[in-house]
C-alpha cells in the first residue's frame, strides 16, 4: 500500500522563480492526471503534474519514452482521445480553464493561442497536397482570409523560416526532413500564438540541421515573443535551450529547476543518473553508468517512490511512501525523500 | 597498410555504387547513373579495439556495415580478415566461416528478434549452426551467454518472448546472439540510438567490457560524436560516402583538422560551452556521378577554388591523424603552381 506524502507547499502558492519575476503567468497546470484505459486496467500516464509557464519562457519537459511528456502536450491541446482521459486536475491558460472550453471556443483557442509542432513532420504533412495548400487550409480555417490572402501570408511565413516561397508548390516528399520541420514551424507561427508546444521537434534530424533549426526557433522567439513548451528526451539539448526544466519519470515530475541548476547540481537521483547518461564531446572523460534497470510498467507501478527499484540511494521509506514534490530554494522542487520539505 | 600482430580486419579502398538508372532501354536514356554511397574508404580493425564511424544520414556509414557483413558485394575494394582475402570466397561454406568470425548488432532490437520465438531459441540457433552444440551442453552455454550480457538470472529470460523484454534487454539478447559464435569482429550499427537514454550507457559499457575481456574488435557506427568519444579508441568521420578525417578519438574531438568535423562538433549540444552559432547551411547531398572536387566544398566555410576542381587526397597531418582537406595542410606542389 502506497502512502502519499502531501506536499509541503502546494503548487498554487508556489513562488515565482526569481529570473521570471514580473512575467505574466501564461499556462498553469495544476495536479493534472491522465489515464489510459487498457485491457490490463487503468494506466496512469500522467500523475499529479503541476507546473507554471510564464510569458517569454522556454520551459523544458524531459524524460524517457513512456514517461508521459507527450501525453501532457496532448492534454493541454485537448487532443487526447479515448482510451486516454484526463481524470483530475486543472489546466488554466491565461486564467481560462482549457478543460471547460466548448467546441467553438476550443477551435478558436487552438492555433491562435497555442499551436503544436509534433515530432515527425513526415507524418504530420499530408503527402498529396502541396505546402501552399497546407498553409492556406490552416489560415482559412482560423481566419476570414480569402484564398489569395492566405496564400500570400503562407509565402511570407515560409520566408520567415528561411524557405523560398517557390516551395509553396512543392509536395512534402520533395522537401528534406529539415525543411519539412521548418514548414511545421511556419504553420505553428501562422496565427501568432502565445505558446508553441514543441514535441521532440528535432529528434529525427541530423545534428547540424537540428542546431540550425534550434537557432532559428530562438531567433523567431525573440522576434515574435511567444513562449515554448519544449519536450524532448535529450537533456543536454534542453539544458542549452531552455529557461527551466521539469524532469519526468513514470508520469510524475521528479525535479523542477532552472536549467543551469539541473546541469550544475542535479538533486534527484534520477536526474543525476540522466546527467550521467549523456557523454560529452568536451571536458574530462569519465566513466558513465547510466541508470541500471528499465522504466517501470505503468499499469503496475512500483509502490512508494516510482524510481526506488533503480535508485542507488533507496531507503526503506522509499518502498512505502511516495514522496511529495517539495519546494526547495531558488525555485527548485524535488520529489525525493533525500530532500524533505524545508 | 601494414598487417600488425593485432590487426584483424583490413579494409582497403572500399567503394559501393548503386545503379539508379540511365544507360539503356529500360533504365532509359542518358549516361548510366550511380549513387556513390561509399567511395574509397580504408581502415583497420584491431583486437580489443573500437573504431567509430561517425556521420549524418546519407554519409554511407550503414552501407559500410552491410558491405562488411557481406549483405551485398562492394563495387571495388579489398577486405582481409586475418590476412585472408574475404571477398574472393563465395558460397554457403565460406559465408558460414566468415560469419563465425564477424557478427552484427542492428539498430532496432524490436525488429531484429523474431517475435514468435523465445529468447532461448534465438541463442540456440547460432550455437547449433556454428558450434554443433546440442542438448544439455547447449542449454548450459545459453545460460552462460545470458549471464555474460547481464540478463540474470538466465532462467528468467530463456523462456520469454521478445515482446516481454524492454528495449535494453532485447539489445542485450542481440549482443548475446552475436557472442554465441565467439566472433572476432562485431559490427554494431547504431546499437543504442533506439534505446531509452538511461539504458544506453549500460549497453555501451557492456560492449567496452567485452572488448577488454574477449579482445573483440568493434566497428561502432553512430551519428553521435559524444558516444564515439566515450567508447571508441579511434574515430572516422564520413561525409557523402568519403572519409573526411580519422584520428584517435580524443585527438579528433580536441584538435579537429577538417572543417566538417568542426561543424559537427559545434552542432552537438554542449551545456559546458557558451552558445555558438553554426553557419553552414544544407544537408548531405546525394552523390550521383560526382564531378571531381571535395564533397563538402559547397557547405565549407574555407572553400577555395581548388576544392571545387580536384578531390583532395588523404594526408597525414600528425601520426595516425588522416585528413582529406586542402585547408588542413599545405597544398600539394602540383596544385600550388596553378
Amino acid at each position: 500500500m502506497t502512502v502519499r506524502q502531501s506536499p509541503g507547499e502546494t503548487a498554487e502558492t508556489c513562488p515565482q522563480p526569481a529570473e521570471l519575476r514580473g512575467r505574466e503567468l501564461l499556462l498553469d497546470i495544476r495536479h493534472l492526471s491522465v489515464e489510459y484505459l487498457t485491457a490490463r486496467g487503468a494506466v496512469q500516464a500522467v500523475n499529479d503534474v503541476s507546473f507554471q509557464l510564464y510569458r517569454g519562457e522556454v520551459f523544458g519537459l524531459a524524460g524517457e519514452s513512456g514517461c508521459g511528456k507527450s501525453t501532457i502536450a496532448h492534454a493541454i491541446t485537448r487532443l487526447l482521445r479515448p482510451p486516454a482521459q484526463v481524470v483530475g486536475g486543472q489546466m488554466l491558460f491565461g486564467g481560462q480553464d482549457i478543460m471547460c472550453m466548448d467546441r467553438e471556443t476550443l477551435r478558436r483557442f487552438r492555433w491562435s493561442k497555442i499551436s503544436i509542432v509534433s515530432q515527425s513532420a513526415m507524418n504530420a504533412l499530408n503527402p498529396v497536397i502541396n505546402i501552399g495548400a497546407h498553409m492556406a487550409d490552416t489560415l482559412q480555417a482560423h481566419t476570414t482570409m480569402s484564398k489569395c490572402e492566405a496564400l500570400e501570408r503562407g509565402a511570407e511565413l515560409l520566408r520567415i523560416v528561411g524557405i523560398e516561397s517557390a516551395r509553396m508548390r512543392s509536395y512534402p516528399h520533395e522537401l528534406s526532413g529539415g525543411m519539412r520541420q521548418r514548414v511545421m514551424i511556419a504553420l505553428a507561427l501562422a496565427l501568432n500564438p502565445d505558446l508553441i508546444i514543441m514535441d521532440e521537434p528535432t529528434t529525427a534530424l541530423d545534428v547540424v540541421v537540428q542546431k540550425e533549426i534550434l537557432q532559428q526557433i530562438e531567433d523567431l522567439k525573440e522576434r515574435f515573443g511567444f513562449s515554448i513548451l519544449f519536450i524532448t528526451h535529450d537533456l543536454s539539448l534542453l539544458v542549452e535551450f531552455s529557461t527551466r526544466i521539469a524532469i519526468m519519470y513514470a508520469g510524475q515530475i521528479v525535479e523542477l529547476a532552472p536549467a543551469a541548476a539541473v546541469f550544475r547540481q542535479p538533486r534527484h537521483p534520477y536526474t543525476v543518473g540522466l546527467m550521467s547518461s549523456f557523454p560529452s564531446v568536451a571536458g574530462p572523460r569519465r566513466p558513465m553508468r547510466g541508470i541500471p534497470g528499465s522504466p517501470p510498467d505503468l499499469a503496475a507501478p512500483p509502490t512508494g517512490c516510482r524510481f526506488h527499484p533503480r535508485c542507488p540511494h533507496a531507503m526503506s521509506v522509499c518502498t512505502k511512501v511516495d514522496p511529495a514534490l517539495n519546494e526547495g530554494p531558488a525555485g527548485r522542487r524535488v520529489r525525493c525523500h533525500l530532500y524533505p520539505a524545508q | 597498410m601494414q598487417q600488425t600482430e593485432a590487426s584483424l580486419m583490413e579494409v582497403q579502398g572500399l567503394s559501393k555504387f548503386f545503379y539508379v538508372g540511365g544507360g539503356g532501354p529500360f533504365g532509359l536514356g542518358g549516361e548510366r547513373r550511380y549513387v556513390h554511397a561509399v567511395e574509397d574508404v580504408s581502415f583497420t580493425l584491431r583486437r580489443g579495439y573500437i573504431l567509430a564511424l561517425v556521420g549524418e544520414s546519407g554519409s554511407g556509414k550503414s552501407t559500410i556495415a552491410r558491405l562488411l557483413a557481406r549483405l551485398y558485394p562492394p563495387t571495388s575494394g579489398q577486405v582481409r580478415l586475418k590476412g585472408r582475402d574475404v571477398l574472393s570466397q563465395h558460397g554457403h561454406r565460406a559465408m558460414l566461416a566468415y560469419r563465425a568470425e564477424v557478427q552484427m548488432i542492428f539498430q532496432d532490437p524490436f525488429g531484429s528478434l523474431n517475435p514468435v520465438n523465445r529468447i532461448g531459441h534465438h541463442l540456440a540457433r547460432p550455437l547449433a549452426i556454428h558450434k554443433g552444440l546440442r542438448g544439455r551442453a547447449r542449454d548450459e552455454r545459453i545460460r552462460e551467454l545470458l549471464s555474460t550480457v547481464g540478463l540474470v538470472p538466465p532462467a528468467d529470460f530463456i523462456n520469454k518472448y521478445p515482446h516481454q523484454l524492454s528495449g535494453g534487454q532485447r539489445q542485450r539478447v542481440a549482443i548475446a546472439r552475436a557472442l554465441a559464435v565467439d566472433p572476432k569482429v562485431i559490427l554494431a550499427d547504431e546499437p543504442v540510438s533506439m534505446l531509452d537514454v538511461s539504458i544506453r550507457m549500460g549497453i555501451l559499457n557492456l560492449m567496452e567490457q567485452l572488448k577488454v575481456q574477449r579482445g573483440i574488435a568493434y566497428l561502432y557506427i553512430t551519428h553521435d560524436l559524444a558516444s564515439a568519444r566515450y567508447i571508441a579508441d579511434e574515430t572516422m568521420v564520413l561525409y557523402a560516402g568519403q572519409m573526411m578525417e580519422k584520428a584517435p578519438s580524443e585527438e579528433l574531438m580536441q584538435q579537429p583538422a577538417h572543417p566538417y568535423t568542426r561543424l559537427l562538433l559545434s552542432a552537438v549540444p554542449n551545456p559546458m560551452q557558451a552558445k555558438r552559432r553554426v553557419e553552414a547551411r544544407g544537408e548531405i547531398p546525394t552523390i550521383i556521378n560526382p564531378k571531381p572536387g571535395c564533397r563538402f566544398a559547397p557547405r565549407c566555410p574555407l572553400a577555395m577554388p581548388i576544392c571545387l576542381r580536384r578531390t583532395p587526397e588523404v594526408t597525414e597531418v600528425r601520426p595516425g591523424h588522416l585528413v582529406r582537406c586542402y585547408a588542413a595542410n599545405p597544398a600539394p606542389r602540383a596544385v600550388q603552381t596553378r
